[in-house]
């Protein structure tokens, strides 16, 4: 029973993170109609700024933290003015290609700057864990699933109780309508699209110090967030929450009950079967075409 | 338009000064190399190409091989099967290489070795690949042409016989590997070596080349009744291994295979915390040169790749490199031209010190390096007294 326990906490607390990485990719397609092919690399800046600001040009940890995803805004902001915004009225092939385009060239950039060899952020919280009742928590891990739970309160709230969150959700519904509403539709646009790529900066910057970060991280991330976009159903925000969870808690289950070889593959086996038996996701409607 | 024809103008002159400038150089040895410099093993790629290329100009400033520079072709494999062959072909057919080395892992060496290699008949040498298969497959040579300086999973594993169960304390072992060729061979070779001494595997746990957290793995070994871990992966994953293997607070022995890790990777990766205690696999020690048969090449190998500017966490991988070039050499020199066929005669009369010790190859292609055991302790590397 702790065992079960102790893997459902650590499949929790990689959860949490998953949900952030998956919210951010979920925002920028369900309002935005981009597949960003790039997340993953917004992802992987994050982990490297807060490796430079924190490890190489010794800042606070937390200071270095928030300037690395302000980092990534500014990029992301400079990207959805110069060519989003330009390809908006282009195809979504077009606009696929310009995003694989660009997270190609950010690996390579990433490599030339911080060379393909592995770094470590090191860690400021103690290496030593708390144990409770046999279970273990590192305190590391506990900063992580605290942060990115409060990130997902704010983006929520952000969401559903502010003025900007209103007209995103009324450009998700209908673009046209908002827009004649008086809704300026390309400020709602960068809005967005920095918001995911903020979010998906601070999963970096919460999952960098926990594991090594190299130019090659954000692959994994990316397989990781569109799982979730498609198991939460597309645009889903809560979709995503829960995906992600579920995701977290699937593979660490799979790996300690039937063989961690099999770990990645659960990922898939779930998707699989949410694709057949709810091929619209877990909060998808049904003839949603976004 | 004017524009367009002068740039034209001027690549033609590029190009041509550009053949001109090959054509002097007709005369150097071509040596094709095979690393992965992008993706995930870019790294070690990295570190094995300043191992090439110090022995280049090395060779170069004694006077070149049989009198003739040595020209280095370095090609991106990316450790894909499919890129690895593509490049080799590169190599062989428009480059007119004399001689290769490649291609660092094993799954994209088995490939370049059945289909670009043994094909074109063009001496092969394999320093990295652990794999059983690239040089033994159903107890037959599969390519004539291949070399290997790098040892299999199975020599590493038979190296340690004595020492891994009796004097290690390696009796009941939990094996945590990488999911590809090299990983499951070596967990196999371990688990059949530590049987045959009268301990027991008591798991295997295979992970993913890219996964990045084993708290499951680990919390599964820790209930477990083993008292070491044998780990099979790069650099790093074990260090993340290490870093939440002390964060559960666990206290079994640790071992890692592969001879690509070296101590100060693991600090700089670790933390020194968590690589405190660990026994490392390796080939070549170079802390301690005056093990070696050639001491002074050995310092100036470590003095030269640090004046570089390179990592020392490299330690563990530019030496191959570096031993695949003077098995090389020595076989060019015994055959005094670059006739392939004259070339792979003579590598069967090779018989030379690398830095991880006597190259000779067998009836196999197989070379036999030197296999030790080094430990962090107190931040440093050790030598115990079982493994000198």
């Amino acid at each position: 029973m702790v065992v079960f326990l102790q893997y459902l906490i650590n499949g929790l607390i990689i959860g949490g993170a998953y949900a952030l990485i998956g919210l951010g990719l979920t925002l920028v397609l369900g309002i935005m109609n981009v597949v960003n092919f790039a997340h993953g690399e917004m992802y992987m800046l994050g982990a490297y700024f807060l490796f430079t600001f924190f490890t190489k040009m010794g800042m606070n940890f937390y200071l270095a933290m928030l300037l690395a995803i302000v980092a990534v805004m500014l990029l992301g902001f400079a990207y959805e003015r110069s060519i989003l915004k330009p390809l908006r009225t282009r195809s979504i092939e077009t606009v696929m290609l310009s995003m694989i385009g660009f997270s190609l060239l950010i690996q390579n950039i990433a490599m030339l700057i911080w060379t393909p060899v592995p770094e470590a952020i090191k860690s400021p919280f103690p290496l030593t864990s708390y144990t409770l009742a046999g279970l273990y928590f590192l305190p590391q891990r506990i900063m992580v699933i605290v942060v990115a739970f409060l990130l997902v309160i704010l983006t929520h709230l952000l969401l559903k109780k502010t003025k900007i969150g209103k007209a995103m959700r009324a450009t998700f519904q209908d673009l046209e309508a908002a827009a004649l509403m008086g809704i300026k539709i390309d400020r709602i646009y960068s809005f967005t699209f920095v918001l995911g790529v903020g979010l998906a900066a601070a999963a970096g910057t919460l999952l960098g110090p926990i594991f090594t970060v190299h130019p090659y991280i954000g692959n994994l991330a990316n397989a990781k967030a569109f799982v979730i976009v498609i198991i939460g159903g597309l645009g889903s925000f809560p979709g995503a929450i829960t995906a992600g969870l579920l995701l977290g808690v699937f593979e660490s289950l799979g790996a300690g009950y039937i063989s961690s070889g099999y770990q990645d593959a659960i990922g898939f086996i779930l998707l699989i079967l949410i694709l057949i038996y709810r091929p619209t996701g877990l909060y998808g409607k049904v003839g949603q075409t976004r | 338009m004017k524009k367009q024809v002068l740039a034209l103008v001027v690549l033609t002159a590029v190009g041509f000064w550009l053949s001109v400038g090959s054509a002097s150089a007709a005369d150097a040895i071509k040596i094709g190399v095979i690393y992965p410099l992008t993706g995930p093993n870019a790294a070690a790629g990295t570190y094995m190409r300043a191992g090439v290329e110090m022995a280049r100009d090395r060779f170069n400033a004694e006077g070149g091989i049989i009198g003739r520079q040595v020209q280095l072709l370095i090609e991106d494999g990316a450790n894909d099967p499919a890129q690895s062959v593509s490049a080799a072909e590169k190599l062989v057919t428009r480059d007119k290489v004399d001689l290769m080395i490649a291609a660092w892992g094993s799954s994209p060496t088995l490939a370049v070795s059945a289909s670009v290699t043994k094909k074109y008949g063009v001496p092969h040498v394999v320093d990295t690949a652990s794999s059983v298969k690239v040089t033994k497959l159903d107890g037959k040579r599969p390519n004539p042409w291949l070399f290997r300086t790098s040892p299999t999973s199975q020599m590493e594993a038979e190296g340690l016989e004595k020492q891994l169960v009796s004097k290690m304390g390696f009796g009941k072992v939990a094996c945590l590997a990488v999911n590809n060729d090299w990983g499951r061979g070596a967990a196999q070779e371990f688990g059949t070596v530590v049987k045959r001494q009268g301990g027991t595997v008591v798991t295997t746990e295979i992970i993913n080349g890219d996964q990045t957290d084993f708290l499951t793995q680990l919390t599964k070994i820790k209930n477990s009744e083993a008292d070491g871990i044998i780990v099979t992966t790069d650099l790093a994953q074990i260090s993340l291994i290490l870093k939440q293997y002390k964060q559960l607070g666990m206290t079994q022995k640790v071992l890692t295979t592969g001879g690509g890790i070296v101590p100060e990777g693991l600090i700089q990766l670790a933390g020194p915390e968590a690589s405190e205690g660990v026994s490392i696999i390796t080939f070549y020690a170079p802390w301690f040169p005056e093990m070696t048969k050639i001491p002074q090449e050995a310092k100036w190998f470590v003095d030269e790749y640090l004046k570089r500017g390179l990592a020392p966490k490299g330690f563990g991988e530019n030496f191959r490199g570096y031993d695949g070039m003077k098995a090389a050499k020595a076989a060019l020199e015994i055959a005094k031209t670059t006739d392939k066929e004259k070339v792979r005669e003579a590598f069967a009369n090779v018989d030379t010190q690398g830095l991880s010790g006597r190259i000779k190859f067998d009836e196999f292609g197989q070379s036999t390096p030197n296999i030790f055991i080094v430990q962090v302790k107190n931040g440093k590397p050790f030598i115990p007294d079982f493994a000198k």
